[in-house]
């Protein structure tokens, strides 16, 4: 039997979006495969572009931003380990126009329409580019520097903009879709300690994650910490090394509670398993 | 199909005309959520246009307290008193993780949030307008959506420049031209604490609250009942600082209201918070007392830690069932 499911993609402009699908695609269609992954059943229509984006993962170059002429809507037929097929339809609301939605642009058509359709949620934000919450100071604290007296929505916390991203999406869908919030660039962090990722949601997300967590009933989530690339690529020891690695979805590491694999497209299988 | 703002007035008139003929006609008394809906979609027909920006008109919060009966809280206090700046403390308590039981579900004013925030730190304070108090005629309404075990709360907050409540205070203005005040669950007669620990401006601050909630006991059918009024005092933090003569300054000013409140509704009490959105103080942590008064607005027996046995006048049971006080 094939079903479809229709998975939005949400998050910031450069929260790893495409890189997601880069490493999926490889990986899906890998031989041999991964035990428990998802597995491609037919090559898709858009092709070249996910044959685009792969080749850049593979050379592990820094992926670039959803291009005008990429494609809005990526599909991918795919089958679980038990034999299960499904149509992954995968339209992203690009970055973009999150960014100028908040900035106060109303959503456009198309997205409403998109959004409408949806199945599940994914959600990306980048570990190491969260911006943190202003907190009020004492009213007799030091005056802070000169320059920032204007507010810019650009400059608002990433909680912020993910929560009225989740406030819009509950306006445009009808019912309550499953989430998964992939925090990519898990192996950015820094200084940061050993964490579970929804762990990391709750102490870097508080605002988001009390979204979440407030309607896990009827709108069930999972957390997962994804490095897509498996390191930085940015930095020269660690690309050889990456570069070392065969078959090229092992440098994959995907987190969610205490578990640890290279299959990235768990959270997908996660998705479909709850729309069952 | 787009309607004129004219043909809607029409049609709201109409559809009022013949709901008060209905009524009329069944001769079923209106429920007192029914005024209320009423009274906030009147004070909505007049309202600006929607606006992501800073806050929600009349018209768009009547739309949230339509579709789902939303907790309608008004705070009532002259101009700096710290209104404003509860309100953005409240927010930013969320911003750090749940208060009070509470979850954040939502809101449709995170822009106004984060702003009034900003400004509280960069600007010259956090309603934007001139000195960075809340500008007249500005839109007032601030939404958040709270999660507490199995409810969902829709809180909707009045933000409204402090002129109109000198405007009510000094008698220029009524209470029953404030129809959102007749739809409001809870009504929160803001005293600046800053002013009470003022020896210069304390009678001054005294007198306006006294006056406001006289203005608004003298309208009866302004407001929904005497128990939706609470005193709320801000910057607690200098009444501390300011010794046994602001405590006194503050004592005397919840005695006159107390006194006028119980000399027209014997069986009602008045309830205080204290506030300290932005505590100077080492003795109380920043956003003191927002959490007491979440939980006064959303209907939990509020804690009385913040208010010591001895404010004899404030009965620390369920927000909506204050006692008499003695």
């Amino acid at each position: 039997m094939s079903e479809d499911m229709r998975i939005l993609m949400v998050g910031l402009s450069g929260s790893g979006k495409t890189t997601y699908l880069a490493a999926l695609y490889e990986l899906v269609r890998a031989e041999p495969p991964l035990p428990g992954a998802l597995r491609l059943v037919e090559e898709p229509a858009q092709r070249d572009y996910f044959h685009r984006i792969a080749q850049n993962w593979l050379k592990l170059e820094r992926m670039l931003h959803t291009q005008p002429g990429d494609p809005r809507t990526a599909s991918l037929q795919l089958m679980t380990a038990d034999q299960r097929s499904f149509q992954l339809d995968i339209p992203d609301i690009s970055g973009e126009d999150f960014n100028h939605a908040w900035e106060g642009d109303p959503w456009p058509d198309a997205v409403k329409e998109v959004a409408a359709d949806a199945d599940a949620v994914l959600i990306f934000a980048r570990r190491d580019e969260v911006k943190r919450p202003l907190f009020l100071p004492p009213d007799d604290a030091e005056p802070p520097p000169e320059g920032k007296e204007k507010w810019s929505a650009e400059d608002a916390p990433t909680q912020t903009k993910l929560a009225d991203l989740l406030e819009s999406l509950d306006a445009m869908v009808t019912g309550a879709l499953p989430m998964a919030l992939i925090a990519s660039a898990w192996d950015m962090g820094g200084d940061e300690e050993e964490i579970r990722p929804d762990q990391w949601l709750k102490l870097r997300l508080p605002l988001l994650w009390q979204m979440l967590e407030s309607r896990k009933e009827a709108r069930p989530y999972r957390v997962y910490g994804v490095s897509a690339q498996g390191g930085d690529v940015e930095n020269e020891k660690e690309r050889a090394r990456l570069a070392e690695i065969e078959p090229a979805y092992l440098r994959v590491d995907v987190r969610s509670g205490e578990e640890s694999s290279s299959d990235i497209s768990a959270p997908i299988s996660w998705l479909f398993e709850q729309l069952q | 199909m787009t309607e004129t703002p004219e043909e809607n007035t029409k049609a709201e008139e109409q559809a009022s005309a013949a709901e008060e003929a209905a009524a009329e006609e069944t001769a079923v008394p209106e429920s007192d959520s029914e005024a209320l809906e009423r009274a906030l979609k009147e004070a909505g027909a007049q309202g600006a246009p929607w606006s992501r920006g800073e806050a929600l008109a009349d018209s768009e919060a009547g739309e949230i307290a339509a579709e789902r009966r939303a907790t309608v809280v008004l705070l009532a206090g002259g101009t700096g008193s710290g209104k404003t700046t509860l309100l953005a403390s409240l927010y930013e308590r969320f911003g750090r993780g749940p208060l009070a039981a509470h979850l954040f579900d939502g809101s449709r004013t995170l822009h106004g949030f984060e702003l009034r925030c900003h400004r509280s730190i960069y600007g010259s304070g956090p309603g934007g307008g001139e000195q960075g108090h809340t500008a007249f005629g500005a839109m007032p309404w601030l939404h958040l959506r709270l999660r507490r075990d199995e409810r969902t709360i829709e809180l909707l907050m009045g933000d409204y420049s402090g002129e109109h409540f000198e405007a009510l205070a000094s008698g220029s203005e009524k209470p029953i031209e404030f129809p959102q005040l007749r739809r409001a669950d809870h009504i929160g007669v803001v005293i600046d604490g800053g002013a009470l620990a003022n020896p210069a401006r304390a009678m001054a601050e005294q007198r306006e609250a006294l006056e406001l909630v006289r203005a608004l006991l003298d309208e009866p059918e302004a407001y929904a009942v005497p128990e939706s009024i609470t005193v709320i005092v801000t910057k607690w933090d200098l009444v501390l600082k300011g010794g046994e003569r602001a405590r006194k300054a503050f004592d005397r000013a919840l005695e006159l209201i107390s006194d006028e409140i119980a000399s027209r509704h014997p069986s009602a009490s008045v309830g205080y918070i204290e506030t300290a959105a932005r505590s100077t103080s080492d003795q109380l942590p920043l956003g003191h007392g927002v959490d007491d008064l979440l939980l006064r607005w959303t209907d939990v027996p509020v804690v009385p830690i913040a208010n010591p046995p001895e404010a004899a006048k404030y009965s620390p049971v369920g927000p909506n069932n204050f006692k008499a006080g003695e």
